[in-house]
């Protein structure tokens, strides 16, 4: 006699239900994607339900942490989750941390190191909570669907990958198959239906605006003539633009120049912004490999636009996989908070310690691309970007080519191939001492008090081992902002 | 009454400083009070307050109240709005 | 006649506002007029003038330039514009800033030449007494009356400090009454006489500075009228001022060409293409190069 082999039914209609469903249980690790940005309700909304059910001692993998997570405290102190995993920190819960709110030290990687350590056994997953603006109910998801629709999942796809098993969290469900699948259902366990997994209009405001400071296009400006007229940009060039102001403004003034040429980038990588996007529209870049979306719009692009690729974590940028993106990079633009003598870059802390940004893909991007420039004013107001050693060190400064400032360009003494190319066009360029003592000379030296306090949080490289340690601080600081 | 005399503004990059005689206090013609506070105060407070001591030192001032309030002003704009401040103080008092 | 001086773009700056001073060289316009006069009520004048002057000796006015070399970092130029000489403060900001080593001075209001003259003569007191070469500050006069327009001939002729001439289109169609439309008159005249003293012809600001279309048409007129620069009243006009006032590729390709065939004709006319061209012409297609390379 046949036996019906039936489908499981994976929906079920609250968070309580999920987290009892899936049998999460005290001590497990669960994991959490940052595409929805500052809009993101699902990782608060999970572990409001995984208290209700009285599950504790969790670690918490998230891929990031924003400023809309800062009820992250409210577990940490109930002791509902006990250790974090983050590639930033910011807000009232970098200060918790910081403040030394937490036991174990917040342990801080870069996209392309979580990617590793997740699949290498450092960091298991048991559950991967994957917030999808889209599933079907069989358990395929996608972000390009909905009305909460947030563009790529990258981060979600190498999860429901690498954990042990999956929950769908998704406030659209489609009772036949989406025509377009980004996360399998034989990787999904269990759909979770809830209202909204998102507020739309933070995810609008996410998306980031091209600042208008007049600043920022001098810098801009700079960087591209510089790759200009060094021929370093050229005809089927790839280029990964940070997500900073500066970055997007670059881009314009790089469209002017490739469309008066008819020359095309053979692919943009890493975080999708809508200059990109447009790039991508108009023809001047032949293809975007999108890891992460910064404007919703690339929901649609990625849904018909053959070229824009959505890729996972690992393909972008996991140094276990030498197939990775970023390892055919030709040029990456990336910001600092500061810079300093040896060229080494942080984009965690501000001078003043405080926690205050995100590592990304910074680190795995200068490694990995054949030049790296990164692009900050000089001072901001009154602190030097520039510093005789960083507070916390993020990117190594043997991964950094070229600095661009409002003062000037600097190009490390080793890039020989970029000095002779910039003194034959005639461009200046200073060494990265000499923007120092600019610097200095203007508004002197920040006071770095030494602290000796036990760390809250380690700074993994790319291969996991400890670069810098953040510690414990009583100073709230943060007052200038 | 005594004059204030002001300088400077609270925008960012700028220091607002005031200086005002001490009103009847026996030993006012000693003593300063010295109220300074920055936006910057954990990286530069020590600077500035070094500084603004240095100026009233060098400007022999004594028996004032002076109070500066730092919005992330450079050096070079400290010394002007307190030598705006001296400047008009000195005007009154010929 | 083409002007010596080449500055396609002036950034006004007020000069009391720290943050504005320490930054302005940064945004890449070809030289700076920092403000005493309408940007700065009369209460903050005092401490203005002592901000710009302690501001004019820290080194914050590098050069945006990035074409050059190495190790030489020139000083962008400097203007500062000084109060009218009708009000009281005029003579004050004098000694506060010709001491400073600056370009020149913006100054407003410019109607009668003896005044011009009296100006030329207080800066000479000044740079004497300062250690500094004498008629080494140059004038750059602001036309924004219809009574200035009128004498324009003889206020250019009234001092060699005189490099150039600036045309004021608000204060103007105040004093007139003549609307911004029908300016072109006036600009034209004021550029006619400038450029018979083979002067610096500069137009006035575009108030507007989120319209840079509007920016970009009034300055293309500007410089079809013969006009040599524009002042910006805002750093994101800068781009598009450059961008009307540059030449082209071709345009550069073809005054080089002109010029290495004008050395080897030695002064003789000669055709380019079917055009005639003759001394006056390669002058002035040498000068463009040397625009270019400069900047």
């Amino acid at each position: 006699m046949k036996v019906d082999a039936a489908f499981p039914d994976k929906v079920v209609r609250s968070l309580e239900d999920a987290v009892e469903r899936i049998g999460l249980g005290d001590g497990m690790t669960v994991s959490f994607h940052h595409h929805l940005r500052e809009g993101d309700r699902v990782l608060l909304a999970v572990l409001e339900a995984v208290r209700k059910k009285g599950i504790r001692s969790l670690t918490l993998c998230a891929s990031s942490l924003m400023r809309c997570h800062d009820g992250l405290i409210d577990f940490l102190r109930d002791g509902t989750v006990i250790r974090v995993d983050s590639s930033g920190l910011r807000g009232r819960l970098g200060q918790f941390v910081r403040q030394g709110g937490m036991k174990q030290p917040v342990i801080l990687r870069s996209h392309g190191g979580r990617a590793r350590a997740v699949a290498d056994g450092e960091r298991a997953i048991d559950i991967a909570f994957i917030a999808a603006s889209a599933s079907d109910i069989y358990g395929n998801a996608n972000g390009v669907q909905g009305d909460n629709a947030f563009g790529s999942l990258g981060y979600g796809i190498w999860d429901s990958f690498q954990a042990k098993k999956t929950v769908i969290v998704t406030d659209h469900l489609s009772q036949s198959l989406l025509p377009y699948i980004s996360i399998s259902q034989s990787h999904t366990d269990c759909i979770a239906v809830v209202d909204s997994i998102g507020s739309r209009e933070l995810l609008k405001a996410g998306a980031l605006a091209e600042k208008s400071d007049p600043l920022s296009t001098v810098i801009a400006k700079n960087v591209a003539t510089l790759l200009l007229a060094t021929g370093i940009a050229r005809n089927g060039s790839s280029i990964q633009m940070g997500s900073g102001g500066v970055s997007l403004k670059v881009i314009r003034y790089l469209k002017e120049a490739f469309l008066e040429r008819g020359w095309r980038f053979r692919h943009a990588v890493g975080g999708i912004t809508g200059g990109l996007l447009n790039a991508l529209e108009e023809g001047w870049i032949e293809a975007l490999m999108d890891v992460q979306s910064f404007d919703p719009a690339a929901a649609v692009s990625i849904l018909r636009n053959r070229n824009h690729h959505e890729i996972d974590v690992n393909t972008y940028a996991n140094p276990d996989n030498p197939s990775n993106m970023v390892n055919d990079l030709d040029i990456a633009i990336l910001s600092a908070l500061e810079i300093d003598l040896d060229w080494n870059v942080n984009v965690l802390t501000g001078s003043d310690g405080v926690l205050m940004g995100a590592i990304g893909g910074h680190p795995d991007v200068a490694e990995a691309s054949k030049l790296t420039i990164v692009v900050a004013p000089l001072i901001r107001e009154r602190i030097p970007i520039v510093v005789d050693r960083v507070r916390t060190v993020v990117t190594p400064g043997k991964d950094i080519d070229i600095f661009v400032c409002d003062w000037g360009i600097a190009v490390k003494e080793e890039r020989e191939d970029i000095r002779r190319s910039l003194t034959e066009k005639g461009i200046r360029f200073h060494t990265m001492k000499e923007l120092f003592e600019k610097a200095t000379r203007l508004v002197g030296q920040v006071n770095k008090e030494e602290t000796g306090g036990r760390p809250v949080a380690w700074v993994q490289d790319r291969r996991g081992r400890v670069l810098s340690e953040i510690y414990e601080s009583e100073t709230s600081g943060g007052e200038h902002r | 009454m005594s004059e204030v005399f002001r300088s400077g503004t609270e925008e960012r990059g700028d220091i607002l400083i005031q200086i005002e005689p001490l009103a009847n206090q026996p030993f006012a013609a000693c003593e300063n009070q010295i109220e300074v506070r920055s936006r910057y105060e954990s990286l530069f407070g020590e600077h500035l307050r070094r500084l603004v001591d240095r100026l009233i030192a060098e400007s022999g001032l004594k028996g004032y109240r002076i109070f500066a309030s730092d919005s992330g002003a450079w050096d070079y704009t400290i010394k002007a709005r307190f030598e705006s401040c001296l400047r008009a103080l000195n005007r009154s008092n010929t | 006649m083409i002007t010596p001086y080449l500055w396609r773009s002036m950034l006004y700056v007020p000069a009391n506002r720290p943050s504005r001073l320490q930054k302005c060289a940064r945004y890449g316009a070809d030289a700076l007029i920092l403000d005493l006069e309408d940007s700065v009520p009369d209460s903050e004048k005092a401490e203005s003038r002592l901000l710009l002057k302690q501001a004019l000796k820290e080194p914050i006015w590098d050069s945006a330039e990035l074409y050059g070399s190495n190790g030489g970092s020139e000083r962008v130029d400097l203007f500062v514009r000084i109060n009218a000489m009708r009000t009281r403060y005029w003579r004050e900001d004098l000694e506060a800033v010709i001491p400073e080593e600056i370009f020149g001075l913006k100054v407003p209001k410019v109607e009668e030449p003896a005044k011009v003259e009296e100006l030329d003569h207080a800066i000479s007191r000044i740079e004497k007494a300062s250690g500094i070469e004498e008629g080494r500050t140059k004038l750059l006069l602001s036309i924004e009356t219809a009574k200035g327009l009128l004498q324009l001939s003889a206020i250019c002729a009234a001092s060699a400090r005189v490099i150039g001439v600036g045309f004021g289109s608000e204060d103007f169609m105040t004093d007139t009454g003549i609307d911004r439309d029908n300016l072109r008159y006036a600009r034209m005249q004021m550029t006619l006489v400038v450029k018979a003293f083979g002067l610096y012809a500069q137009d006035s600001v575009y108030p507007a500075f989120s319209d840079l279309e509007g920016l970009k048409q009034e300055t293309e007129e500007a410089k079809r009228m013969g006009m040599d620069g524009k002042t910006a009243i805002h750093p994101n006009q800068i781009e598009t001022i450059h961008s009307v006032f540059q030449p082209s590729d071709a345009l550069l390709e073809k005054a080089g060409e002109i010029c290495r065939m004008a050395e080897a004709e030695n002064g003789r006319v000669f055709n380019y293409h079917g055009e005639m061209v003759d001394r006056p012409i390669v002058e002035r297609y040498r000068r463009l190069l040397q625009r270019s390379r400069e900047n």
